[in-house]
C-alpha cells in the first residue's frame, strides 16, 4: 500500500471525518439544489417575457403584412431587452437577484423612477444571501477541509509519533506533503465533483467555463492547504494550528473582504441616488417648460423631420422634451457607470489580496451573474436604445406610418455574449494568482521543513 | 558504524555536548550510562538528526548526519521510551505505515512473520494499539527496527517502565539483533540491563564520556559501584 | 475566593498572545469600522438633506398648473437615515431609499444602494455590530477553550480540586476572569461610542438613549451565553484540542452556516410574494372601481348617476361644485385602499418571513441577536415598513387636498383652471416621525426573549458542567 493511501487509511479511522465528510456532501448538494430551483425560476420568468414579447410581435408583423400601422401601436408596451438567464447560474446567484434583468424601451416615456426594479424580496434575505453553490465552495469548502488538515504534525509530535516517523529517514517536507494531499483529497474530490455534477444537472454541460469552475476550486482548495501546511510548520501544539487556521480563515474570508469594500466603496464614492432624482425633476420641469422652444430648434436643425406646417403635436413635444432630459440627464448617469467600473477595477487589482475575494469574482463571472455580464448586457441597452429612437423618431416627426417594407428594419434586441476569451482570460488569471498565493504560502514551509531543519519541527 | 567525533553542542550558556568521542562496531551493545542532564538523549537526537551539532560530527555507517540526515536515517532504526503508536491503527498496521515511511515495503504476511519474531502473536498485531501494553509497543518498534533490516539501533530508555519479564525478553531480542552485526547504541538508567547486555559501558558526565568500561572489566567488579564512584568523583 | 481565581484569569488572559494580538485586531477594526460608518452616515444624511431641499424647491417652483396636474408632477419622499445605522446597517443597502408620490399610483422605494456596488457586498458589510456578532465570539472561544481542558491535560486541575477549591467556584472565577478582560477591551469602545451616537440624536428619536441600552443589554446577552458555553466545553473535553474542535464548529454554525440555512428554509415555510402577481393582483382590483381618467369605465358612469340623484341634478355642470374634482378624490381614495390593502399583505408576509427567521435564533443565537440588533438600531424591515407607510400617507393627504382644492375651487367645466405656489405652500413637507417604542418593542421582544434563554440556559449547563468536576477527584 502506498504512502497516501496509509494516510488515507489512517484519517478515515477517525469517525469524525467520515461525519465531516457527510456534512460538507448535504450542504453542496443543498446548495445545488437552491441554486437550481433559482435558475429555473430566473428561467421561467426570462420564458414568460419571451413569450409575451414574441406574441406582441408576431402581431406586429401580421398586422403590417395587411396594412400601414401607427408606430405607437408597434411599440406597445415597449421593446423588450432581455439578459438571457446564464447557462451555468446554479454555480453562483452572483448579483441576479439585486441586478434587472430585462428592460422595455418606450420612445416617449419620462425616465422611470422604478427604474432598475427587481422582483418583491425580502431585505433581510438579500442581506444574508443565499445557500447556492458559490457560498458552499467560497466559504464552507475551507472551514471544512481546514477542520480535516489543520493537524498534520502538532498532534503527532505532541503525541510523539512525529519523532518515531522522522526517525525511519524521511523527509519532513515529503511526509507533510504526501499527509496533506492525502487528507486534503476526498474533500477537495468531492468540491470538484459537485461543480461537475451542477454543470450536468444545470444543463451547461461540460463546458470550458466549468473546467475554468473547477481550475479555480482546486487553486482555491490547495491554497487552503498550504495555510495548513504553513500553520503547521510554525506552531507547536495542535490547538495553536487550530487558531491560526481558524483566524486565516477569517481573515481572508471576512476581513480582508469587507476591508476591500470599504477600501472600494471610499475610493470611488457613488454619486447620490437621491440627488439624481432631484436633478432629473429638475431637468424634466425645465425641459417641459422650454418644450416649444425646444421642438422649433429641432426642427431648425433637422428640417427634413419637420411635419407639414412646423406644427408639432404632443407627442413630437414628448421626444424633443426626452431628448434634452437626455441630453441633461447622460453626463450624471454616465458617471454612476463610470464609478461603478472603477470600483470594479480596484477589486480587480486587489483581488489576490485574499483568495475568497479572487475565487468568488471567478465564480460569478463564468456563472454569468457578475459585474462583466451585467455590464454588456447594460451597454448593450443603451446602444439598442439609440437604435430604437433613430428607427422611431423620424416616422414620429413625419408622421409617417409603418408599413410592410418596415417589417425587417423593426429593432428588436438580442444580447450577444461577451468574447469568451476575456472570461477565460480574466477567471485563468484569478485562477494562476491563487496558485501563486498557495505558493508563497509554501515558500516559507520550504524553508523550515529543508534538510536537515526537522529537529525543529519534532522537539 | 555509529561514530561521535569530537561532538559539540550547547543549549543557550548550557554545555551538553563537549567534545564527545564515541564509537560504536557492528554487533556491540553499548550502554550510555549517566544521571539526567548528561547528555544521552541529546547524544540520540544528534545521530537522529534532530539536533544539528555546534562542532564535531555524528556519522552512521560513515554518513554524516548533519550533512545528509535522511540517508543517515535510513540506516538507523530508533526505539524512545514509549514507542509513539497510532492508536486507531492495529499492530501490524502501524507497523506497515512506519516502514512504509523509510521506504520499505513489505506483504501482510511478512509484517506478521516480522512481529512474531518480536515477540507479538498474529491475533494481538491485529488488536488497535490503543489496548497496547508498554512492551508490545515496545516490540512493535523491535519489529519496525527488524523490517527496516538498520545497521544500528539507537534506544532511549527502552526498558524503563518494563515489568521484569518484559524486560527480559526485550534484552533477549537485543542480543539478537546484535548477533545480526546490528551497532546498538543504548541510552538507560537500568544498570542491572547494562550489565546483562552491554558489550561495553559509558558513563557520561557533563557532556564527556568520563570513563568507559570493556564487558569483562564491570563483569568482574561491581557496575553499581563503578558508576557511583565515577559520579562522586 | 472567586475573585482570586477570577483575578488570576483575568492577568494570565491579558498576557496572552492570542488575546493581545486578537484584542488588537478587534479594537483596530471597531475603531476603523466605527469611524468609516459613521461618516457614511453622515455623508447620506447630507445628501438626502440636499435631495429632499431640491425636490422641495422643484416642487415649489413647478409653476402654476391645475392642482390635479400638480398631482401628477408629484414629489419625492426620501428616508432619513438612523442615527444607530453607524453601528448596524441592518438591511439599508437592501431596501429603496426614496419613493416617487404621484397621482393615482402607489410606488415601491427605488435605488438599492447594494444595485450600485460591486460583487464584494456580499462579504457582508465592515460595521461595529458585524464585529460584534462575529470576531467577538470567535475571540472568547480562542481565549476559552483552554480554560479547564488545559488545566485538565496539564493535571494542574486535579491538583487544584484536591486542594479543596469548589468546581463551581473555579469554573464562575474563570468565566468572571476572562469577561473581565474582555470588558477591560469593549466598554470603553462601547462607552465612546454609545456617547457619540447619543449625541446625534437630538433632533429625531427620543428614544435613541433606551435603544443604545437594550442594545447594550442585548449584545452582553449573546458574548455572555457564547462565553459560558465556550468555559462549559473546556470544562467538559479531556483535551484542549477537543474542546477548540467543538468549540469552532458551535462558532461557525452559529456564524457561518446558519444565517443562510434560515434564510432559506424560512423561504420554504413562507415564501416571498411574486412581483408578477402582486402587480397582476393590483391591476385586476383597481379595475373594480372607479377610474378618475377614462370617461367609459362603468365604474364612473353608476358613480356619476349616484352623484347627480344625490344631489337631486340632472348634468355634472349644475352640480355646485368641480365633478372631475370629486371623480379624481373618489378614485384617489379607492386605489389608495386597493393598494394599502396589497401592499400590507405583502409586508405581513415579508415580516412573517423575518419573525420566522428570528425563531430560528433558538437554534443559533446570532439571528435572534441580529433580529434585536436592527430592530433597535431602527435599520430593520418593519422600520423601511414605517417609512413606506407614513410616506404612502403623505401621499394620500396630498392628492386629497390637491383634489379638493380642483374640486372646490375649480368651476364646473372649467379645464383652463390654474393654481400656483400659495397651494404648493400649504403642503407641508415630508417628515418622518420616529416609530413608537411600543412598535419597536414587538419586534425587539421575542429576539430579546430567544436571547436571553440561551444567557439562562448556557449558564444552566455551565453550573452542570462545574457540578460534574467534583467526580474527576475520587
Amino acid at each position: 500500500m502506498s504512502l497516501f493511501q496509509l494516510e488515507l487509511r489512517l484519517m478515515f479511522r477517525e469517525r469524525a471525518v467520515l461525519a465531516l465528510l457527510a456534512l460538507f456532501v448535504l450542504s453542496l448538494g443543498y446548495g445545488i439544489a437552491n441554486g437550481l430551483e433559482l435558475a429555473e425560476r430566473q428561467r421561467k420568468e426570462a420564458d414568460a417575457l419571451i413569450i409575451e414579447s414574441s406574441q406582441f410581435n408576431k402581431q406586429v408583423r401580421d398586422a403590417l403584412e395587411r396594412q400601414a400601422l401607427d408606430p405607437r401601436q408597434a411599440m406597445g408596451s415597449g421593446h423588450l431587452a432581455l439578459l438571457p438567464p446564464p447557462g451555468f447560474a446554479v454555480l453562483s446567484g452572483g448579483q441576479a437577484d439585486l441586478l434587472p434583468s430585462h428592460e422595455r424601451i418606450i420612445l416617449w416615456r419620462t425616465e422611470d423612477p422604478s427604474e432598475g426594479k427587481i422582483g418583491l424580496a425580502n431585505p433581510t434575505q438579500l442581506l444574508t444571501g443565499r445557500f447556492d453553490l458559490a457560498f458552499v465552495l467560497i466559504w464552507l469548502f475551507p472551514l471544512f477541509l481546514l477542520a480535516l488538515i489543520y493537524d498534520l504534525c502538532a498532534g503527532d509530535r505532541e503525541s510523539g509519533t512525529l519523532r518515531l516517523a522522522l526517525s525511519r529517514g524521511i523527509g519532513a517536507w515529503k511526509l507533510l506533503g504526501v499527509r496533506v494531499l492525502a487528507r486534503g483529497t476526498p474533500m477537495t474530490a468531492l468540491a470538484l465533483g459537485a461543480v461537475l455534477f451542477a454543470a450536468l444537472l444545470g444543463g451547461e454541460g461540460l463546458s470550458l467555463p466549468v473546467w475554468i469552475a473547477t481550475g479555480v476550486v482546486l487553486a482555491y482548495g490547495l491554497f487552503w492547504c498550504a495555510v495548513a501546511l504553513l500553520s503547521n510548520c510554525f506552531t507547536r501544539t495542535a490547538a495553536a494550528a487550530a487558531t491560526v487556521a481558524g483566524a486565516a480563515w477569517v481573515i481572508f474570508v471576512m476581513v480582508i473582504p469587507t476591508l476591500l469594500n470599504v477600501v472600494v466603496e471610499s475610493a470611488h464614492p457613488m454619486p447620490s441616488r437621491a440627488e439624481l432624482v432631484a436633478k432629473l425633476r429638475e431637468a424634466s420641469g425645465d425641459a417641459e417648460r422650454r418644450s416649444n422652444e425646444l421642438i422649433n430648434t429641432f426642427y431648425k436643425d433637422h428640417p427634413e423631420l419637420a411635419p407639414p406646417g412646423m406644427q408639432a403635436d404632443m407627442l413630437q413635444r414628448r421626444l424633443a422634451v426626452q431628448e434634452e432630459i437626455g441630453r441633461a440627464m447622460d453626463p450624471i448617469y454616465k458617471e454612476f457607470d463610470t464609478e461603478l467600473a472603477d470600483q470594479q477595477q480596484v477589486v480587480e487589482r486587489w483581488r489576490f489580496a485574499s483568495p475568497a475575494i479572487a475565487a468568488y469574482e471567478a465564480l460569478s463571472d463564468l456563472a454569468g451573474t457578475g459585474y462583466w455580464r451585467h455590464r454588456a448586457f447594460r451597454d448593450q441597452v443603451a446602444a439598442f436604445k439609440d437604435a430604437v429612437f433613430e428607427f422611431y423618431s423620424p416616422k414620429f416627426h413625419k408622421r409617417q406610418p409603418l408599413v410592410k417594407a418596415d417589417i425587417p428594419m423593426l429593432p428588436s434586441f438580442a444580447f450577444r455574449e461577451e468574447e469568451s476569451a476575456a472570461v477565460q482570460g480574466r477567471t485563468l488569471s484569478a485562477m494562476a494568482g491563487i496558485l501563486a498565493l498557495a505558493l508563497l504560502c509554501l515558500a516559507p514551509c520550504a524553508l523550515r521543513l529543508s534538510r536537515g531543519a526537522s529537529g525543529k519541527l519534532v522537539s | 558504524m555509529l561514530e561521535a567525533k569530537q561532538l559539540q553542542k550547547r543549549f543557550q550558556d548550557k554545555t551538553a555536548l563537549d567534545k564527545l568521542n564515541l564509537k560504536v562496531e557492528p554487533g556491540e551493545i553499548y550502554a550510555l550510562l549517566g544521571p539526567n542532564g548528561a547528555g544521552k538523549t541529546t547524544t540520540i537526537n544528534l545521530f537522529l538528526g534532530f539536533l544539528t551539532p555546534d562542532g564535531g560530527e555524528a556519522l552512521v555507517d560513515g554518513i554524516s548526519v548533519a550533512a545528509d540526515p535522511v540517508a543517515a536515517r535510513r540506516k538507523i532504526a530508533y526505539i524512545p521510551e514509549q514507542v509513539a503508536l497510532y492508536p486507531r491503527f492495529s499492530g501490524v498496521e502501524n507497523l506497515e505505515y512506519f516502514s512504509r515511511l523509510g521506504g520499505g515495503r513489505h506483504s501482510r504476511a511478512e509484517l506478521h512473520a516480522l512481529l512474531e519474531r518480536a515477540g507479538l502473536k498474529s491475533d494481538a498485531a491485529e488488536r488497535m494499539v490503543g489496548t497496547y501494553s508498554k512492551g508490545m509497543r515496545q516490540k512493535v518498534g523491535i519489529a519496525l527496527a527488524l523490517a527496516t533490516g538498520a545497521k544500528a539501533l539507537l534506544l532511549d530508555e527502552p526498558t524503563s517502565g518494563l515489568d521484569p519479564a518484559a524486560s527480559h525478553e526485550f534484552s533477549r531480542l537485543l542480543r539478537q539483533l546484535a548477533g545480526e552485526k546490528v551497532a546498538i547504541l543504548m541510552a538507560t538508567h537500568d544498570l542491572f540491563r547494562a550489565r546483562e547486555d552491554a558489550t561495553r559501558v559509558g558513563i557520561l558526565l557533563k557532556g564527556r564520556i568520563a570513563s568507559e568500561y570493556h564487558r569483562d572489566e564491570f563483569q568482574s567488579r561491581d557496575l553499581e559501584k563503578l558508576y557511583l564512584e565515577r559520579l562522586g568523583a | 475566593m472567586i475573585l482570586t481565581i477570577a483575578l488570576k484569569e483575568l492577568r494570565d488572559t491579558w498576557r496572552d498572545g492570542r488575546f493581545r494580538i486578537g484584542g488588537t485586531l478587534l479594537v483596530v477594526l471597531l475603531i476603523v469600522s466605527g469611524v468609516l460608518a459613521w461618516q457614511q452616515n453622515e455623508r447620506t444624511r447630507a445628501e438626502r438633506d440636499a435631495a429632499t431641499e431640491l425636490d422641495r424647491r422643484n416642487w415649489l417652483e413647478q409653476g402654476e398648473k391645475n392642482s390635479h396636474s400638480a398631482g401628477h408632477y408629484g414629489l419625492y419622499a426620501f428616508k432619513p437615515t438612523a442615527p444607530l445605522a453607524a453601528f448596524d446597517r441592518g438591511v439599508e443597502p437592501y431596501v429603496g431609499s426614496s419613493v416617487f408620490l404621484e397621482a393615482h399610483r402607489r410606488n415601491a422605494t427605488s435605488f438599492l444602494p447594494a444595485q450600485d456596488a460591486t460583487n464584494m457586498r456580499r462579504f457582508g458589510e465592515l460595521t461595529a455590530s458585524l464585529s460584534l456578532q462575529i470576531l467577538v465570539p470567535l475571540l472568547i472561544v480562542l481565549l476559552a477553550f483552554g480554560a479547564l481542558a488545559a488545566e485538565r491535560e496539564r493535571g494542574t486541575l486535579r491538583q487544584l480540586l484536591s486542594l479543596g477549591v469548589d468546581p463551581v467556584q473555579l469554573v464562575v472565577g474563570k468565566f468572571l476572569g476572562i469577561a473581565l478582560a474582555l470588558a477591560l477591551l469593549l466598554v470603553p469602545l462601547i462607552a465612546v461610542g454609545a456617547w457619540l451616537l447619543s449625541g446625534t440624536g437630538e433632533a429625531g428619536d427620543p428614544n435613541l438613549t433606551r435603544r443604545i441600552l437594550f442594545l447594550i443589554g442585548a449584545y452582553g446577552l449573546y458574548l455572555g451565553t457564547f462565553l459560558a458555553i465556550a468555559v462549559a466545553v473546556s470544562a467538559r473535553c479531556r483535551t484542549g484540542r477537543g474542546a477548540l474542535a467543538l468549540l469552532l464548529g458551535l462558532w461557525a454554525f452559529n456564524c457561518v452556516l446558519a444565517p443562510r440555512l434560515a434564510t432559506d428554509l424560512v423561504e420554504q415555510w413562507v415564501p416571498t410574494p411574486q412581483l408578477a402577481e402582486f402587480d397582476a393582483a393590483i391591476a385586476a382590483d383597481l379595475k373594480k372601481g372607479i377610474d378618475g381618467h377614462d370617461s367609459r369605465d362603468v365604474h364612473l358612469q353608476k358613480f356619476t348617476q349616484e352623484t347627480l340623484a344625490k344631489h337631486g341634478k340632472q348634468n355634472v355642470m349644475e352640480l355646485p361644485f368641480n365633478f372631475n374634482g370629486l371623480v379624481m378624490l373618489e378614485s384617489e381614495k379607492f386605489s389608495s385602499e386597493v393598494y394599502g390593502h396589497h401592499y400590507a399583505r405583502m409586508w405581513d408576509q415579508l415580516e412573517a418571513q423575518d419573525r420566522a427567521t428570528t425563531l430560528t435564533g433558538a437554534l443559533a443565537p446570532m439571528l435572534a441577536l441580529r433580529t434585536a440588533s436592527m430592530a433597535l438600531s431602527g435599520t430593520d424591515l418593519s422600520q423601511h415598513r414605517h417609512f413606506a407607510d407614513a410616506s404612502e400617507r403623505h401621499r394620500m393627504e396630498f392628492m386629497r387636498v390637491l383634489n379638493e382644492d380642483l374640486m372646490k375651487n375649480a368651476r364646473p367645466g372649467d379645464h383652463g383652471y390654474r393654481v400656483g405656489r400659495t397651494l404648493w405652500e400649504q403642503l407641508p413637507p415630508f417628515v418622518l416621525a420616529p416609530r413608537e417604542w411600543d412598535a419597536v418593542w414587538t419586534s425587539v421582544a421575542a429576539a430579546l426573549g430567544i436571547l436571553g434563554a440561551w444567557f439562562a440556559g448556557s449558564f444552566l449547563w455551565l453550573y452542570m458542567s462545574a457540578r460534574r468536576m467534583r467526580l474527576e477527584v475520587a
